[in-house]
C-alpha cells in the first residue's frame, strides 16, 4: 500500500468503484435560518461550506410590487460524501425547527471531479469516523474493501437550470419561467468576468453586474422552461443570458419534519 | 400571514416596545407624570411602531436599490469628474433638504442666518461625499483619511478653546451627528456599497462602508469654521418651555389627538422636501441611464411612498410624543435628591433606545449582508446598544460633575483611531458609519431634551454640558464596534487555521467517471 500523502496518484484516490462519491449539496433556506443551518453542517461531516445571499422570487406580481413578495434567502453550497447526505439533511431539518413551513429546499449535484487535497480531507474524515478519533492514519487500507463505496449509474429526475443574465432582468425572466412551469427561483447577484467586458477604471477593474437565477425543475419541465426563456433572454438579447442545466440526483424538502 | 409582513411587524414592535416600557415603568416609580403626558407618550409610541414598519420596508424597496444603483453607475461611468461632480451635487442637495439640519439652524438663528449654516453644511457634506467616492476609486485606506480629518477637527477645536469660543465646540460635534439623519443614511450606505460592489479586487468588500463616516466629519469642520469666523456664542435650545409642559399636564385625550393632528402637516412638508430632493435626483438619473426596468421602477415608487408614510408617522410620533417626556424626565430627576440615579437609568434607556433609531436597522442589515451572515444583525444591535449605554452614562456623569467635553472626546477619538490599525478594515468603516447612524431622530428628540432637562435641573451649564450628548452618542460606537471587529478578526484567524493543513497533491485533480441515467 503506497502512501497517499507522498504519492497523490495512488490508486486509492483514483476512480474505479473504490472511492467515496462526492456530491455538491445546494441548500436554499430563509436568510434568518442561515446561521443555524451552516452551524449544523459545519459540525457534521462537511468541511467545505460556502454561503451566499440570494433573493427568493415572489409568487405574484402584486405582492412583489407591494414589497411583500421576495424574501431573502441563504444559498449554501457544501461538498459532502454521497452516503452522508441524507443524515446531513436530516440534521439540517431538525436544526431549522418545526416552524419551518416553506422554509427551504435541498438538492444535490453529483461531482465529476475534485482536486486532490480536498478529496484527502474527505478520506481523512472517513477514516477519522471509523477509527473513532484515534490518530489520523496516513494510509487507509480499509478503503479497498470498504462497502461504503457506490457504483452504478446515478438516476436523474430533476434538473437545475442556471441562468446568468445582465442586471435587472430577473423579474421578467421569472414571469416567463413561471408561465412555462417553474415553481420558483432564487436570484444571486454576481459580477461578470469575461475578457471583453472587464474595463480598467483608475487602475481598478470594473465589472458588469450580473444576476444568476437558480431554478430547480422536474426533468420533463426543464425543456419547456429553457425554451420559454431562451428567446427573450438569450445571449443575443438585451439580457445577454447564458442558460444551461445541470443534473440533480436528489431533491429534499426542508419543510416540517 | 405573509412572511415579510410578519417580520416587519415583529421588528417594529421589538424596536419600540422595550424603550416604551422602560420609560413607563421609570415614570411610575421615579417621576410620576400626569395622565395627559402619558397618553401623549403612548400615542407617540404607537405612531413610532407604525412608522418604523413602513420606513424599514420602504428603505429596503426604494432607498437601498436607488442608492446602490447610483453608486454602481458612478463607477461604471468611467469618468472621475462625473463621479465627483454627481456625488458633490447629491451630498449638497440631500443635506440641504434634511429636516434635522433646519432644527439646528434655528437654534443658532440669533447669531447666524439659518441659510448660511445650511448651505455651509451642505457644501461640507457634498465635498466630503466626493472625497468618499474618490477614496474608494483610488483605494486610499479609510483610516488614514479619518486620522487626518480628525486631527484637523481637534486642531480647530483647540484653536476655538484658546480663542474663547470653547462653548461652541459641543454644538459643532452635534451638527456632525445631526446632519446624517434617517433619510440620508440609508441612501449613503447603499451608495457606498454600490460604488464598491463593481470593483473586482480583493479589498472591495473592505470599502463597502465609510460614506456616512466621512459625511459626519464634514459638518463638524464646516460648523466649527463658521463658529470661528462668526464668533457664535449664543445657542437657543429648541425645547419646550416649562409653561408649555405644564399645559400638557392638563390635556384631555382630545387635546392630545389635536396636538398630533396639528403637527402632521408640518412634518409632511419637511419629509416631502427632503425626499423630494432625492426623488428629483433619481428621476434625472433614471432618465439618463435607464438603469431600472418597468417592474423595478414600480417597486421603487411604491417603496418611496412607504418611506414617506413611515417617516411622516415616525417623526410626528417622536416630535410630539417624546420631547415633553424626555424633557420632564430629565429636569425632575435632575432636581431631585436621587440625581445619581440618572446615570444607571440613562444607561438603561440608552441600551434599548438604539433599536428605535430607524437607520440602525438599515445599517445592521447591510452589515449582515456584506459579511454574508458572519456578523449578524443581533450582534451589531448588541454592540450599538452597549455603545449607546456608555455614551449616555458618560454624558450624565459629565453633566453632574461638569467635566469639559474635550477631556472625553480627545481620548475617545484617539483610542478609536488607534484601534483602526488593529481591526479588520471593514470594521473601521462600519464603526465610523455607525457613529452617524446612531445619532438620529430619537437622540435629538428624546435624549437631547432629557440631557438638557437634567442639566438645567441639576444646575449645570446647558450650553456646555448638555449639548455634546450627540457627540458622545456618535463617538462610543466607534470604539465598541471596533472592539467587536477585533474579536471577530481573532475568531476568523483561528478558523482559517483549521483548513490550511492539507497541501499534498495540490495540483492533482481526481475524476469520478460515472454515467447518468435519465428516468
Amino acid at each position: 500500500m503506497a502512501n497517499t500523502e507522498t504519492n497523490p496518484k495512488n490508486s486509492n484516490l483514483q476512480t474505479g468503484g473504490n472511492i467515496l462519491r462526492l456530491k455538491l449539496i445546494f441548500l436554499i433556506v430563509d436568510w434568518d435560518k442561515a446561521r443555524a443551518v451552516s452551524d449544523v453542517i459545519e459540525e457534521g461531516s462537511c468541511p467545505l461550506v460556502f454561503l451566499t445571499k440570494g433573493q427568493g422570487t415572489a409568487q405574484s406580481d402584486i405582492l412583489d410590487l407591494l414589497g411583500l413578495g421576495a424574501t431573502d434567502k441563504a444559498v449554501l453550497l457544501c461538498v459532502a460524501e454521497a452516503l452522508e447526505t441524507p443524515t446531513l439533511i436530516k440534521t439540517v431539518r431538525h436544526a431549522m425547527g418545526s416552524k419551518s413551513a416553506g422554509a427551504g429546499i435541498a438538492f444535490t449535484v453529483p461531482l465529476s471531479g475534485i482536486n486532490a487535497p480536498l478529496m484527502k480531507v474527505f478520506l481523512e474524515a472517513e477514516t477519522d469516523a471509523e477509527n473513532e478519533k484515534t490518530q489520523i492514519a496516513k494510509e487507509n487500507p480499509k478503503m479497498a474493501d470498504n462497502d461504503t463505496t457506490v457504483s452504478g449509474p446515478i438516476a436523474i429526475k430533476n434538473e437545475l437550470i442556471l441562468s446568468i443574465l445582465n442586471n435587472g432582468f430577473s423579474d421578467e425572466f421569472m414571469v416567463a419561467a413561471r408561465k412555462a412551469g417553474a415553481r420558483g427561483g432564487t436570484v444571486l447577484s454576481a459580477r461578470g468576468l469575461s475578457q471583453q467586458i472587464v474595463k480598467k477604471f483608475l487602475g481598478i477593474s470594473v465589472q458588469e453586474e450580473k444576476e444568476i437565477i437558480i431554478i430547480l425543475a422536474d426533468k420533463d419541465k426543464k425543456l419547456p422552461i429553457m425554451q420559454a426563456v431562451s428567446n427573450a433572454f438569450g445571449i443575443s438579447s438585451k439580457a445577454g443570458g447564458v442558460i444551461f442545466s445541470l443534473p440533480v440526483d436528489q431533491v429534499m424538502s426542508l419543510n416540517e419534519i | 400571514m405573509n412572511k415579510i409582513l410578519q417580520e416587519k411587524i415583529k421588528e417594529a414592535f421589538s424596536s419600540v416596545l422595550p424603550i416604551t416600557a422602560i420609560v413607563l415603568i421609570a415614570s411610575i416609580i421615579l417621576v410620576p407624570m400626569s395622565a395627559g403626558i402619558i397618553v401623549m407618550f403612548l400615542v407617540g409610541a404607537a405612531l413610532l411602531i407604525i412608522g418604523m414598519g413602513f420606513f424599514t420596508l420602504g428603505a429596503d424597496m426604494a432607498m437601498m436599490p436607488m442608492g446602490e444603483g447610483i453608486g454602481a453607475q458612478l463607477t461604471k461611468g468611467q469618468s472621475v469628474f462625473m463621479a465627483v461632480g454627481v456625488s458633490f451635487l447629491m451630498g449638497l442637495i440631500i443635506t440641504i433638504a434634511e429636516p434635522d439640519l433646519m432644527v439646528l439652524a434655528l437654534q443658532l438663528a440669533e447669531s447666524l442666518n439659518p441659510w448660511v449654516l445650511i448651505i455651509t453644511v451642505g457644501l461640507g457634506v457634498g465635498l466630503f461625499l466626493s472625497i468618499a467616492v474618490l477614496r474608494i476609486l483610488f483605494g486610499i485606506p479609510l483610516r488614514f483619511l479619518l486620522l487626518f480629518l480628525y486631527i484637523v477637527t481637534f486642531g480647530l477645536a483647540f484653536y476655538m478653546q484658546s480663542a474663547g469660543d470653547g462653548a461652541f465646540i459641543p454644538v459643532s460635534f452635534d451638527a456632525g451627528g445631526v446632519t446624517t439623519g434617517p433619510i440620508t443614511v440609508p441612501f449613503m450606505l447603499a451608495m457606498c456599497l454600490g460604488v464598491a460592489s463593481l470593483r473586482g479586487d480583493k479589498s472591495s468588500k473592505d470599502d463597502s462602508f465609510g460614506f456616512v463616516a466621512l459625511c459626519s466629519v464634514g459638518p463638524i469642520i464646516s460648523v466649527m469654521v463658521l463658529g470661528v469666523v462668526n464668533h457664535i456664542t449664543k445657542v437657543t435650545p429648541q425645547i419646550p418651555s416649562d409653561e408649555s409642559i405644564a399645559l400638557i399636564d392638563k390635556y384631555t385625550d382630545r387635546d392630545v389627538v389635536v396636538q398630533f393632528v396639528e403637527h402632521f402637516p408640518e412634518t409632511i412638508q419637511e419629509v416631502a422636501m427632503a425626499l423630494g430632493a432625492i426623488l428629483v435626483f433619481f428621476v434625472v438619473f433614471q432618465l439618463i441611464t435607464r438603469r431600472y426596468k418597468k417592474h423595478q421602477l414600480a417597486r421603487i415608487v411604491i417603496g418611496f411612498l412607504y418611506t414617506f408614510i413611515g417617516l411622516v408617522v415616525f417623526l410626528t410620533g417622536v416630535n410630539v410624543g417624546f420631547i415633553p417626556v424626555g424633557s420632564l424626565f430629565g429636569s425632575k430627576l435632575g432636581q431631585s435628591e436621587l440625581k445619581w440615579i440618572l446615570v444607571p437609568l440613562s444607561m438603561l434607556i440608552g441600551y434599548f433606545i438604539v433599536a428605535a433609531e430607524p437607520a440602525v436597522h438599515v445599517l445592521n442589515k447591510q452589515v449582515e449582508e456584506v459579511s454574508q451572515g458572519a456578523v449578524t444583525q443581533k450582534t451589531m444591535n448588541t454592540g450599538l446598544s452597549v455603545g449607546m449605554a456608555l455614551a449616555l452614562g458618560i454624558t450624565m456623569i459629565r453633566i453632574l460633575l461638569g467635566i469639559p467635553i474635550m477631556y472625553i472626546l480627545v481620548p475617545g477619538y484617539g483610542f478609536a483611531l488607534i484601534l483602526t490599525f488593529f481591526v479588520p478594515k471593514i470594521f473601521t468603516g462600519i464603526a465610523f458609519d455607525s457613529g452617524g447612524v446612531c445619532s438620529g431622530p430619537m437622540t435629538s428628540t428624546f435624549l437631547l431634551p432629557f440631557a438638557i432637562g437634567a442639566c438645567a435641573g441639576s444646575g449645570g451649564d446647558t450650553m456646555r454640558d448638555a449639548f455634546g450628548i450627540v457627540a458622545m452618542v456618535a463617538m462610543t460606537p466607534l470604539v465598541v464596534i471596533q472592539i467587536l471587529g477585533l474579536v471577530y478578526g481573532i475568531k476568523m484567524a483561528a478558523k482559517a487555521k483549521g483548513l490550511g493543513g492539507v497541501t499534498a497533491g495540490a495540483g492533482e485533480v481526481i475524476l469520478f467517471e460515472e454515467e447518468y441515467t435519465y428516468g
